[in-house]
């Protein structure tokens, strides 16, 4: 596989949102602002593809019996290192975040990937592959935070959009909206690029 | 001894995960020490530069300054005249601003429960604690886009210069109650504040946590006073 085609199966073909159905549960906390769900995939691109890259340099070494634990230590690192410099130089950033940079440890995709790809393929190859998920995860965020702050906050990256005649739907702000908005978003997928019937 | 027989022994995972682990734990622990004190020192200044937004009208109004020249010229107008001060028995943190050692108005921390989580909010006072001239809700956990608009200034604005505490308030209950009243609606009286449509809960909590804690502050204050 070259690396280009590395790239486009974990971000596309075998994207970890819409075809893995991985990392749901942030999908649906930070995508009600844009500016959140580019920071927090941002901060997933980071964690994911580094972590990817020092699990494939070490997985010769890594005991089969503890590589989980390697893993997991690998990523937590990572992810407080996301943690730390958003706290230190983007604070306003890390207050709306919150808990989530943190939870970036228990995203299923970082996981995923790590035992999937890094454990078994080369460090610059898992490094990409690291890569591809990510962008793939934040394509997802951005395209739901899309629909979301634009008609629960009539605003698109905290730019208003639209005039003040607009009412926001609180449904939009909320969960739920998003478990829509993501069922819909893999549903157009599904019959548009995978071309299955619907 | 050589490597492929140590390799697989009971030993070698523990010896590599104690390894791993004390070099990402050493990465970390530089990497925290490094930036921890531009954190504090961040979180300090916005607390500070939230009291001193907060008490800057009664400043600015004792020395004749626009209260935006008083919250630019941050840290010396903090230093200057705001000062921390604490109420015996009372287990918050409380600040003072004086010019002269008169006193312009009191900066109180206090908390409640909202719907999700603890809420911290900063509200200023004025000298004898009848009035309101300020809230500054900076730390909640509500629903972004319905409670976390308590956090807008159309809401915390209704709460300057709200007549805080009852004309015939007793011990235990001093604070005045506020009504909500809808979205949009006009206040007829100066007790009355527009909820937030969709966060009934949450804006109830504010007033709960004023309530409440407003009460504790001012018999605090009332003890110190009879000192």
């Amino acid at each position: 596989m070259t690396k280009k085609e590395i790239f486009r199966i974990s971000a596309f073909k075998e994207n970890s949102v819409w075809r893995q159905i991985l990392g749901i549960c942030s999908a649906l906390a930070v995508t009600n602002l844009m500016v959140n769900s580019l920071i927090m995939g941002l901060g997933v691109i980071f964690a994911l593809a580094l972590s990817c890259f020092t699990i494939s340099l070490l997985r010769s070494y890594t005991p089969r019996s503890i590589r989980m634990m390697v893993q997991t230590l690998i990523i937590a690192a990572y992810v407080i290192i996301v943690d730390i410099f958003l706290r230190a130089y983007i604070p306003v950033v890390s207050k709306q975040l919150g808990p989530y940079v943190g939870l970036i440890i228990t995203n299923c995709i970082l996981m995923g990937r790590a035992e999937a790809f890094a454990s078994q393929n080369k460090p610059l190859d898992s490094l990409i592959d690291g890569l591809g998920a990510g962008v793939g995860y934040t394509l997802v965020l951005l395209v739901i935070s899309f629909i979301r702050e634009l008609f629960g906050f009539g605003s698109l990256f905290g730019i208003k959009v639209f005039g003040d005649w607009w009412t926001n739907w609180s449904i939009m702000v909320m969960a739920p909206s998003a478990f829509f908005i993501l069922a819909m978003f893999i549903w157009v997928i599904n019959v548009k690029y995978y071309k299955n019937k619907a | 001894m050589s490597t492929k027989s140590f390799r697989d022994t009971m030993l070698y995972p523990i010896v590599f995960m104690l390894v791993i682990s004390f070099v990402f734990v050493g990465v970390l622990a530089v990497m925290y020490r490094g930036s921890q004190a531009k954190i504090e020192a961040y979180e300090k200044e916005t607390y500070q530069k939230m009291v001193l937004s907060l008490l800057a009208t009664s400043i600015g109004e004792a020395t004749d300054t626009k209260p935006f020249h008083i919250i630019a010229d941050y840290p010396n107008s903090y230093n200057k005249y705001v000062k921390e001060i604490s109420f015996a028995g009372l287990d918050k943190r409380v600040f003072i601003a004086e010019v002269d050692t008169v006193v312009l108005g009191y900066c109180v921390d206090i908390t409640g429960k909202g719907l999700w989580g603890t809420m911290r909010a900063l509200v200023a006072l004025s000298p004898d604690f009848k009035t309101l001239h300020g809230i500054s809700i900076y730390d909640q956990m509500e629903t972004p886009g319905l409670g976390a608009r308590i956090g807008e200034e159309w809401f915390t604005n209704q709460f300057n210069n709200f007549p805080i505490l009852k004309t015939d308030g007793k011990p235990g209950d001093y604070v005045l109650d506020a009504q909500l009243i809808p979205e949009g609606a006009k206040a007829e009286q100066t007790n009355q504040i527009q909820q937030i449509t969709g966060a009934t809960i949450t804006s109830s909590s504010v007033i709960k946590m004023l309530k409440g804690e407003i009460n504790l502050v001012y018999e605090a204050y009332l003890r110190q006073a009879k000192l």
